[in-house]
């Protein structure tokens, strides 16, 4: 019989070992994620709502209530965006947005999400003006998605670049961003996952890429991530 | 607090700023003078530069300069502001580096005792 090792365990049975290990150590990861958006994530919105909730109780200031009614109403807002979310990236398809798809024109789509994120100025937009058969909310996630990871991640120039290819259009939107390790970067779609780098610049959920490619799947095109030189390139290809 | 006690003046750091105007509402309202608000670490330091506090909120994870970044420049530059670290999850890293700073570290929460107590225990101690 052939064993592993020093341990006269059975080869196959060795084998299933450590399978076993690694399966328990991805749920563990799991865990760990689950723990910090239940613990980070959707903390700062309910721990908002509860202390404008209190803060409102205690003060007859007229502009100071209405400054925390809108608050709450914000925060409370976030937490719904944040549940549909969760139920997007988890494969969850009732939460998807329910309207047809339409032909939309990329550039000004992506100018409005550049500035839906805070982006300043024009964006810079190479390539032709092409459209893409979408359903509109599931775009404007998308781009707003990509385009603040590039803000939020990077440093320095934001760059769009706009291609016809056999299946439809290719939108590529650069930024200079060495921070992510290649290891990182092969997990930057998976549930919840957030690298080191991301987790030392800004808080965030590790849900905002999954989302993205769901919701570009669910519309028949796709979302990848790729490295050119220091910059990252997030590659969104879309029907037409 | 007392009429005649001079009120303790605080920045407060955080990329939230659902986080700021609720910190300075019931900062204000527990008696603490809020002299600048910040949305991450560089603006911060400007803050302390500008407005010459007692004490600093210090959210820890904030896009640009994060609050581990601003603090040996803030110790270094302005050693008299007393710092707090108040974060929406500290981890053990997060939880043995402030230790090892000796920089008090709160949890965010709605309640806003615990962060005006260690404001006024971190200032006086000053």
């Amino acid at each position: 019989m052939t064993t592993h090792g020093d341990s006269g365990m059975p080869a196959a049975g060795a084998d299933r070992a450590a399978e076993l290990e690694r399966a328990l150590a991805d749920v563990d990861a799991v865990r760990r994620r689950v723990v910090n958006v239940v613990g980070h994530v959707l903390r700062t919105p309910t721990t908002t709502i509860a202390g404008m909730a209190a803060a409102l109780q205690a003060t007859d200031d007229e502009t100071t209530r209405l400054e925390l009614i809108r608050g709450i109403a914000r925060n409370a807002a976030r937490l719904e965006e944040l549940l549909d979310e969760l139920l997007i990236a988890s494969g969850v398809n009732t939460a998807l947005p329910v309207v047809d798809e339409t032909r939309v024109a990329l550039r000004p789509a992506i100018q409005r999400a550049w500035e839906s994120v805070g982006g300043r100025g024009p964006l810079d937009i190479d390539g032709p003006d092409v459209d893409a058969v979408v359903r509109p909310p599931a775009l404007a996630k998308i781009l707003s998605t990509l385009l603040d990871n590039a803000l939020r991640y990077g440093h320095g120039r934001v760059g769009v670049r706009l291609t016809t290819i056999p299946s439809g259009v290719r939108i590529e939107i650069e930024s200079t961003n060495d921070g992510p390790t290649d290891e990182e970067l092969t997990h930057a779609f998976e549930l919840l996952y957030r690298g080191e780098h991301a987790v030392m610049t800004a808080p965030g959920l590790g849900l905002g890429l999954t989302v993205a490619r769901e919701l570009a799947r669910s519309d028949g095109g796709d979302v990848r991530l790729e490295r050119s030189d220091g910059d990252i390139v997030a590659v969104v290809d879309l029907p037409a | 607090m007392p009429a005649n006690e001079e009120a303790i003046r605080v920045v407060i750091a955080d990329d939230e700023p659902d986080v700021r105007t609720l910190l300075r509402i019931q900062l204000q309202g527990a008696g603490f003078e809020i002299t600048c608000e910040a949305a991450d670490g560089r603006a911060a330091i400007e803050c302390c530069e500008a407005t010459h506090p007692d004490a600093m909120v210090l959210d820890l994870l904030m896009p640009g300069m994060n609050g581990f970044e601003a603090i040996p420049v803030l110790r270094r530059e302005h050693p008299d502001v007393a710092i707090v670290a108040y974060t929406a999850v500290a981890g053990e890293f997060v939880r043995k580096e402030m230790a090892r700073l000796r920089i008090p570290l709160l949890l965010k929460s709605g309640d806003v005792k615990p962060l005006a107590n260690k404001l006024r225990e971190v200032a006086g101690a000053r």
